[in-house]
């Protein structure tokens, strides 16, 4: 082979990249892989015997991350480019892994809540909820239909948390600085809220096994109310102004796509697989805290790209406010705790005058509760996707095994297939769009 | 020993029908009754085309029974009426059912691919792998190690959990060539519980820092908690000042499971006696 051949050869892969790019489906050209083997480029494959064109060019490694605004957290990125086209992404994670799976492992199940928020610190709520779901599942507890209500509004609040971080920070990604403070203006109002039910404003810990930590206190339904006032508003205003904008469409639109069975492949939940066209909805299909009698649609889209995946979370919003105003409405007075003496901590007041009350509490202060021995699962349906806790009980007061299903960390595997042929802003885009969490890619 | 009450008195109690086969009591979760998924309808819109699924007519009753999982009364379906039941899916594939709570089945680990493959032609999807140590629990399982896998179908929704028993050393076929979605699953449980996959593309860490040596998953790897000494020249043991007890421990009275829960008037809070507090 001469080196003009060489040029032509190269010339013609790049073309073909080119083209992958602008109709990824094209019949003449073959469908994009995803390269099996993660590790970086080899100088030769980098060099590849193109050193002899006149414009001398080579791939290149570049490293994006961790500590990378557009990360979104600690992820490393390696990204090998030709000129300005990706042809592989290298993720490297676990800088934030601190091992919540073994910590579950040694502290009672009730402790376990507090680490269950801490994975997915923007929807904390779905975490903690899927939790405390498989822990009652596994001791069959009962659960008042009060906190079940205020779990469905909690949940659901979280949802609309997460997705207003993804409106700012992504867009904010893309170079739009205002979307930021708006989104960040909800988002602030939504923390109140967070902060008036258990006085946290992130990584909250409310639920408890068998109900709620405490009542919410008078008046927080109203305040709900009004905050949905304020954030139907908001969602006009991110569709007129970002949605709507041409200059993001333009920079979204075909971006990343992801056919059907190929994210069905690849594991996707949540938006990023209904972005691609395939209903699959836990609170729909497999629904918990009584979400099949809530009236709500599940938004899909046929397209795949990265403005699918964007403007799915702009629907989301709308349904996740229906759900809210319904659970409002059923919010009726009533107990927020198993009654079971087993399972919740007596009121205050009864430890004054009785001493079974005593007992209880000094035992499960000291010891928890001790599930039967089995094995659980029970999927919920976060912003990010499916998660659940795959719980293992030996019959001790602490978990034998906690597995989470992460839903962020299965996401980001599209990750690598989107991204070839892309643009190294395109990345950023689709980065943007799958949006992972890093607390819950490492856990 | 017993971390509070010092006893080291730690009898097994846990009588066989205590154990957990929740597929015909009340364990069956809201699973069941879940409608099949309806017809879609398409609006069109401002770009891009979105879908919506309509909701099925609203259910007449709103009560508590769909509020606690595991607390709806089984509505005594047939198990072959249920369109999730995946007992006769097990039976097609020729393999046996664990008596888990959640649809099991057992998958020597020679067929594991094949098996994979099966349901991969019937639609399902990868949807988790689990990684299981079962070296300190306290009922015998026939291997150590066990590796689970969570299928699920996305569109007639039916759950399945494939379970591999290993020992230590045994290799797994990875799943990487049915779904690529174990790429990083099967690295994450190599680097968690130290199972190798034979016929993964990359088997490399993923989470833990190159430099950690060990699985850190696995029961007999030290948790690193460092013993406080106190000036008196008494060693505080973090194990041992921890509140819960595993399996292997009694614990303060010594009950599991359903005797835990509380019979009669247990259940209900107690009544202020006649004059107000003694």
């Amino acid at each position: 082979m001469t080196l003009k051949d060489k040029d032509r050869a190269a010339v013609k892969e790049r073309e073909t990249l080119r083209d992958l790019r602008r109709d990824p489906d094209s019949g003449t050209l073959p469908r994009r892989q995803m390269e099996p083997d993660h590790q970086e480029s080899t100088i030769d494959e980098r060099l590849n015997g193109r050193t002899g064109a006149l414009l001398h060019t080579e791939m290149m490694s570049l490293n994006v991350g961790p500590q990378h605004p557009s990360t979104h957290g600690v992820l490393r990125l390696v990204v090998d480019m030709d000129g300005e086209y990706v042809v592989k992404v290298t993720p490297h994670m676990g800088y934030l892994h601190t091992g919540f799976e073994k910590t579950f492992e040694n502290r009672t199940y009730q402790q376990g809540v507090t680490y269950a928020p801490r994975t997915d610190y923007l929807h904390s709520f779905s975490h903690e909820l899927s939790y405390v779901l498989s822990v009652e599942k596994l001791l069959q507890a009962e659960v008042p239909e009060r906190a079940t209500t205020v779990r469905v509004i909690l949940h659901e609040l979280g949802r609309i948390h997460s997705h207003l971080v993804f409106v700012g920070t992504g867009l904010l990604d893309l170079g739009a600085l205002t979307p930021f403070f708006y989104a960040f203006r909800e988002k602030e109002s939504l923390q109140d809220l967070f902060e008036a039910v258990c006085g946290y404003r992130m990584n909250q810990g409310y639920f408890r096994v068998g109900g709620l930590s405490q009542d919410i206190p008078d008046g927080w339904p109203a305040m709900v109310s009004r905050f949905l006032v304020q954030m139907e508003a908001g969602v006009k205003e991110y569709t007129t102004l970002f949605a709507n904008n041409p200059i993001f469409q333009d920079r979204a639109r075909g971006v990343g796509i992801i056919p059907p069975d190929v994210a069905l492949d690849l594991g996707l939940t949540g938006p990023n697989l209904r972005a691609s066209g395939v209903p699959l909805d836990n609170r729909k299909d497999n629904p918990y805290c009584g979400y099949e009698t809530y009236d709500f649609n599940v938004v899909t889209s046929q397209d795949g790209d990265s403005l699918a995946r964007f403007n799915m979370r702009l629907w989301e919003f709308g349904e996740s406010i229906k759900i809210i105003r319904q659970a409002l409405e059923r919010l009726r007075p009533g107990p927020v705790k198993d009654p079971n003496r087993k399972i919740s901590l007596p009121p205050r007041q009864e430890l004054e005058t009785s001493m079974e009350a005593v007992i209880h509490h000094f035992k499960l202060v000291t010891e928890g509760f001790h599930p039967p021995i089995g094995e659980v699962y029970v999927p919920t349906e976060s912003a990010r996707g499916e998660v659940g806790y795959y719980i293992v009980s030996d019959g001790g007061s602490m978990p034998y095994r906690v597995k989470i299903r992460a839903p962020s960390f299965v996401n980001l595997q599209a990750l690598e297939y989107a991204c070839v042929g892309a643009q190294f802003a395109d990345l950023i885009t689709i980065l943007a769009t799958i949006d992972p969490v890093l607390g819950d890619v490492d856990r | 020993m017993d971390p509070v009450t010092g006893g080291g008195d730690d009898k097994k109690t846990t009588p066989e029908a205590e154990r957990l086969t929740g597929r015909g009591g009340g364990m069956q979760s809201s699973q069941s009754q879940a409608q099949t998924a309806p017809p879609q309808t398409v609006i069109r819109t401002d770009p891009p085309t979105i879908t919506v699924t309509p909701t099925p007519a609203p259910p007449v009753e709103v009560t508590a029974s769909g509020a606690a999982v595991g607390r709806t009364p089984p509505p005594a379906p047939a198990p072959p009426a249920d369109p999730r039941d995946v007992t006769g899916l097990i039976a097609e594939l020729g393999l046996t059912e664990d008596d888990t709570a959640e649809p099991t089945a057992l998958v020597p680990s020679e067929r594991l691919r094949e098996v994979a493959q099966a349901l991969k032609e019937r639609g399902f999807m990868l949807m988790d792998t689990v990684g299981l140590d079962y070296l300190t629990y306290t009922q015998p399982r026939p291997k150590r190690f066990a590796v689970l896998h969570n299928i699920y179908h996305p569109y007639d929704h039916r759950r399945l959990f494939l379970r591999v028993w290993l020992d230590d050393g045994e290799t797994l076929d990875s799943l990487y060539p049915v779904w690529k979605a174990a790429n990083y699953l099967e690295r994450e449980v190599y680097d968690l519980m130290g199972v190798d996959f034979i016929g993964h593309p990359d088997m490399r860490k993923v989470l833990t820092p190159d430099d950690l040596e060990g699985h850190p998953l696995r029961k007999d790897f030290p948790l690193g908690e460092t013993p406080t000494l106190f000036r008196d020249g008494r060693f505080l043991d973090p194990a041992a000042f921890r509140a819960g007890v595993t399996g292997q421990q009694s614990g303060l009275t010594g009950y599991r499971g359903e005797l835990r829960r509380g019979r009669g008037e247990d259940r209900l809070p107690p009544v202020m006696p006649e004059g107000g507090p003694k």
